[in-house]
């Protein structure tokens, strides 16, 4: 499969500002993507799972550029976008975007939802009369389950509720055709009775429209459905990554059994295997190791090895790769 | 068919009237706004109005020295017997003016300065920023009290030295509500919709701060027409002018509290108290219905 984009051994460390006054503080710093490399394919739905803190969102602001990263590169149609000159980052622009978690800080409160809607229409296709963006807002708002669309476009965000908002964002992301697409927890936030719909809404657009996708979150049964394939990150490493079923199924990495057996399920039969994970480390600094395999303080199979050194992608199967010495 | 009724409804015109109005309906709830605004009004009113309502000249001989109120003068007259209601009247007038301008030429300033430093950052923001404290903790009452000493005593001179020394807190606002708006999601939307710097800053970083900016732009209004009438008092400035300040210069060089004038001393000092508090409800009426919005 040809490759759309192309993350390689990214890095963005957060840490103490240097500045003209603050040459480094006491606070340390925090690797929020340590090294990550994968692609996505054209026409590719691929999920990014991970737990909170684990870097997915700065991951995906890195991909769209809204970030500069520390080291690493990523790469669309060959290019890296980090050394874009300002006619390729416009090209770039008008085929990549992203959908942001929080409907409620998505849209400007003082923009009506066409303003907000066809600003890329102002940008990119300025030859277009109102009246014909106003089609084509209407187009992609009904698209999205927004009907009459008439209704809803001169309205302000204020008078939307959060799924409408969060129709709205999709639209908007859609608005240009873009070739790629990365959804940043973009159900998260709204009702699980929505969840499905959104999804749905959202494969259909990507098999339809020939839009590649990367699917950012936390919730491992809406990312089986979404997507093609599938990464595990944790703590801004990819440590396991493979074909959905694959990796739903047969899963490798000792962090991917948790995060799928921390997945509750209503059968009596199977109990409340999750109750027993005794795995609520959260995200306090004790609940990753800072040297070796991150994950080693919470693993059940660690080994000496695993504190000394990070482990390497081994290939665990067919397309299947995990960081794991298991597997070594 | 119903369609059609509801986007014929939606005409942009109408639809630009809408939405410059409708921010300002939830004011008109607020009964703080609506006294702050009434009492700026009046003010504003009488400061406009002032030459076609004040009976006599402030400047002619009109009565008697020293004479109280009466019917004839409302507010009795001065030690030159000139009429004290036409004074207060006609120096309404430019101590408004003085307090209007010094507000708008200060906050553009500080709006400018806030914007970069808080947009660009870095390096930028310390150099602007370290300036600003430094203008900060220079007391500004005794710096005004020496440039006026240096500059021609008059309004303009005055104007622009409270505008040169007012804008820091201004640009101190701007650049911390930058600094909160530019990580809002919608920012990051419009950088991903393809919208440059510039499109960026005034189109949602600006707008989302407007009734911070304006609630300032009032507090800079009041601080004005105190330091003018203070500055005045003191015989700095344009003792010639007719205004709030030099009302109470004259009054105090003439020692009309001696006199127990009491008719020339109190009005030009309630109606700054008076105006300073209408300014502030009206201050806090914008602050208390934004707020709750955006909360809602």
């Amino acid at each position: 499969m040809e490759k759309m984009i192309e993350v390689l051994n990214l890095r963005k460390t957060f840490g103490p500002a240097r500045s003209l006054l603050r040459r480094s503080g006491k606070r340390r710093q925090v690797e929020a993507v340590a090294g990550a490399s994968f692609d996505v394919g054209t026409n590719e739905i691929v999920s990014i799972v991970g737990e909170s803190g684990s870097g997915k969102t700065t991951l995906g602001r890195l991909m769209v550029r809204l970030l500069d990263p520390t080291s690493g590169e990523v790469r669309f149609d060959g290019k890296n976008v980090f050394g874009m000159n300002k006619t390729e980052m416009i090209r770039f622009r008008r085929n990549v975007q992203m959908i942001l978690q929080d409907p409620y800080d998505s849209l400007n409160p003082l923009f009506s939802i066409f303003a907000s809607v066809s600003k890329p229409l102002n940008i990119f296709e300025k030859h277009l009369s109102r009246r014909e963006k106003e089609e084509m807002v209407a187009e992609h708002l009904e698209s999205m389950g927004l009907k009459p669309a008439e209704q809803f476009m001169h309205k302000l965000p204020g008078e939307l509720s959060g799924g409408q908002r969060q129709r709205v964002s999709i639209a908007r992301a859609m608005m240009l055709k873009p070739k790629f697409i990365i959804a940043d927890e973009p159900v998260s936030m709204l009702d699980v009775s929505l969840r499905a719909e959104m999804l749905n809404r959202m494969k259909k657009l990507s098999r339809e429209g020939g839009t590649s996708f990367l699917f950012i979150t936390h919730d491992i049964s809406s990312a089986k459905f979404m997507g093609d394939r599938m990464l595990i990150f944790f703590r801004g490493r990819i440590v396991e990554q493979g074909k959905t079923a694959d990796v739903t199924e047969r899963p490798k990495h000792p962090y991917t059994k948790v995060l799928i057996d921390s997945v509750p399920v209503p059968d009596p039969e199977r109990g409340a295997s999750f109750l027993n994970i005794d795995d609520a480390g959260g995200s306090s600094d004790e609940s990753y190791s800072t040297s070796g395999c991150r994950f080693a303080s919470r693993c059940r199979f660690v080994m000496d090895r695993c504190r000394r050194a990070e482990p390497p992608m081994f290939d665990v199967g067919e397309e299947h790769w995990a960081s794991c010495f298991l597997y070594g | 068919m119903n369609i059609q009724t509801v986007s014929k409804q939606q005409s942009p015109v109408s639809f630009l009237a809408r939405r410059l109005i409708r921010p300002l309906v939830p004011l008109t709830h607020s009964r703080k706004f609506i006294l702050g605004a009434s009492i700026v009004m009046f003010f504003v009113a009488l400061g406009l109005l002032g030459r076609l309502i004040v009976p006599f000249g402030p400047l002619a001989q009109s009565g008697a020295p020293w004479s109280p109120p009466s019917a004839r003068h409302i507010l009795g007259t001065n030690y030159l017997g000139q009429d004290v209601f036409s004074w207060f009247v006609i120096g309404t007038a430019t101590s408004l003016k003085v307090g209007f301008f010094v507000a708008l030429f200060s906050s553009s300033i500080g709006i400018s300065v806030g914007l970069t430093a808080g947009y660009l950052g870095k390096y930028t923001d310390d150099v602007l920023m370290r300036f600003v404290d430094m203008l900060l903790v220079i007391p500004a009452f005794p710096l005004l009290v020496i440039l006026s000493a240096y500059l021609p005593p008059t309004n303009t001179s005055t104007i622009l030295i409270l505008s040169l020394l007012s804008w820091p807190f201004m640009s101190r606002v701007v650049r911390s509500q930058v600094l909160t708006l530019k990580e809002r999601g919608y920012v990051a939307v419009s950088k991903l919709s393809g919208a440059g710097n510039l499109s960026v800053m005034f189109k949602d970083i600006f707008p989302n701060m407007a009734p911070i900016i304006f609630i300032n732009m009032i507090f800079l209004v009041i601080g004005a027409i105190i330091a003018q009438a203070g500055l005045a008092f003191f015989g700095l400035g344009n003792v010639n002018s007719i205004n709030w300040g030099t009302m109470l210069y004259w009054a105090q060089v003439e020692d009309a509290a001696v006199q127990s004038a009491w008719w020339w001393i109190l009005p030009p000092g309630l109606a700054i108290g008076v105006l300073g508090m209408g300014l502030n409800m009206l201050a806090n009426g914008i602050a208390e219905t934004t707020l709750e919005m955006r909360m809602g």
